[in-house]
């Protein structure tokens, strides 16, 4: 292996690890996470009353506890390369802090981006429940969004590895404007497909899977110019068919 | 004979590299020269030891606007300056803590050009 190939290694197989980990507590302990809770509250028969303790009972922190999980399932995978970014831009004295700070300010974004994606889910399923209407609505939207040039604008800019001072203060700063900035870009590219798995009445997870499949994939295409075309697994498609007839003409 | 020169390959200086990150502008013809350790107020054409290269900036235009491939991060030109860096050591007029970097254009740049470079960085590489 070389050291640059052991130097990606390092900043993948934690950050991996990390999102496998709450994958793994998504699939056995779904109950407490913001899905469960969202996905309960609108099963077909929920009468007004048991809506209202379903409220009382999900608590925001245990709102924010599940949707932190689902970040740090769907999202980790995203953050390798600016991570490996601000690792390979700062002294080695300064990664782990820097690193911090980036995450950190990342995780802000999406954490108060998820109040508002929390009460919109809550919202469409609350006052339509039991009905395949908010389904339709949520993946018409998204549909449009993954369309849109704006989702393409919002995508390039996930692209954006912003320059960071070397030292002191102005080190700090720069890793939590490019934390700050890359999540407001990431919650932009992201938001309506992370809207879909709540609109589900089964399968939350599976759904979710989907959707972290197909960020990733999106965020592996080059940046282009932005106009109204469908976006998702052309180059992972590329990937594995370039992939598989390496390996054949190995064996 | 193989020992001697085992010991003559350790003994080599490390590699440095001057990292010009993130060099955008709106001008692709323009060309830079690129000189290191260059005293203040002295002419570059004086010093051609101390030139550590020339870059021209060809695609730098394309590669500063956010929705092109290049994401708006510019280019990045990588100099050795190995050479450089262990004459000025061996003359000890090598000052690590400020280490000039003089970056002359080729030919007058057009003010519409906006070049500039995000950061300017020095490693060093063992052998």
């Amino acid at each position: 292996m070389t050291p640059a190939a052991r130097e990606r290694l390092q900043i993948r197989a934690p950050m991996l690890f990390i999102s496998a980990v709450a994958w793994i507590l998504l699939v056995i302990e779904p109950s407490g996470t913001a899905l469960s809770a969202l996905c309960s509250a609108a099963m077909p028969g929920t009468a007004p009353s048991s809506r209202e303790m379903l409220l009382a009972l999900n608590a925001p922190y245990s709102l924010a506890l599940g949707w932190a999980l689902m970040l740090a399932a769907m999202m980790v995978p995203l953050l390798i390369a600016p991570v490996r970014h601000v690792r390979d831009r700062s002294f080695a004295r300064r990664r782990a802090r820097a690193v911090m700070l980036f995450v950190t300010a990342y995780f802000v974004v999406w954490m108060a981006a998820g109040v508002v994606l929390l009460a919109l889910a809550f919202v469409v399923r609350l006052f339509v429940p039991g009905s395949s209407m908010p389904l339709a609505m949520v993946t018409a939207v998204a549909l449009v969004w993954q369309f849109s040039p704006l989702k393409q604008r919002c995508l390039n800019r996930c692209h954006v590895q912003a320059e960071l001072a070397a030292f002191g203060l102005a080190a700090d700063l720069d890793a939590l404007r490019f934390g700050l900035t890359h999540g407001v870009w990431c919650v932009g590219s992201c938001w309506a497909l992370m809207l879909l798995p709540f609109v589900f009445s089964r399968g939350n997870v599976a759904a979710m899977a989907a959707v972290a499949v197909l960020l990733f994939a999106e965020r592996l295409n080059r940046p282009t110019p932005p106009s109204w075309r469908w976006r998702g697994m052309s180059k992972v498609a590329r990937i594995v068919v370039a992939q598989t007839r390496m390996r054949l003409k190995r064996s | 004979m193989s020992a001697s020169i085992a010991e003559a390959v350790s003994a080599a200086p490390d590699r440095v590299f001057l990292n010009l990150e993130n060099v955008r502008g709106l001008v692709d013809s323009t060309a830079f020269r690129v000189y290191v350790g260059l005293p203040d107020g002295a002419n570059p054409a004086d010093h051609p030891e101390l030139l550590a290269g020339s870059i021209a900036l060809f695609g730098v235009r394309k590669a500063t606007l956010v929705d092109e491939e290049h994401a708006g991060k510019g280019l990045t030109f990588v100099l050795e300056i190995t050479n450089i860096v262990d004459a000025l050591h061996l003359k000890n007029a090598l000052d690590v803590d400020s280490l000039n970097v003089r970056i002359v254009p080729v030919k007058p740049v057009p003010e519409d050009a906006q070049i500039s470079i995000g950061r300017v960085s020095i490693f060093r590489q063992g052998r």
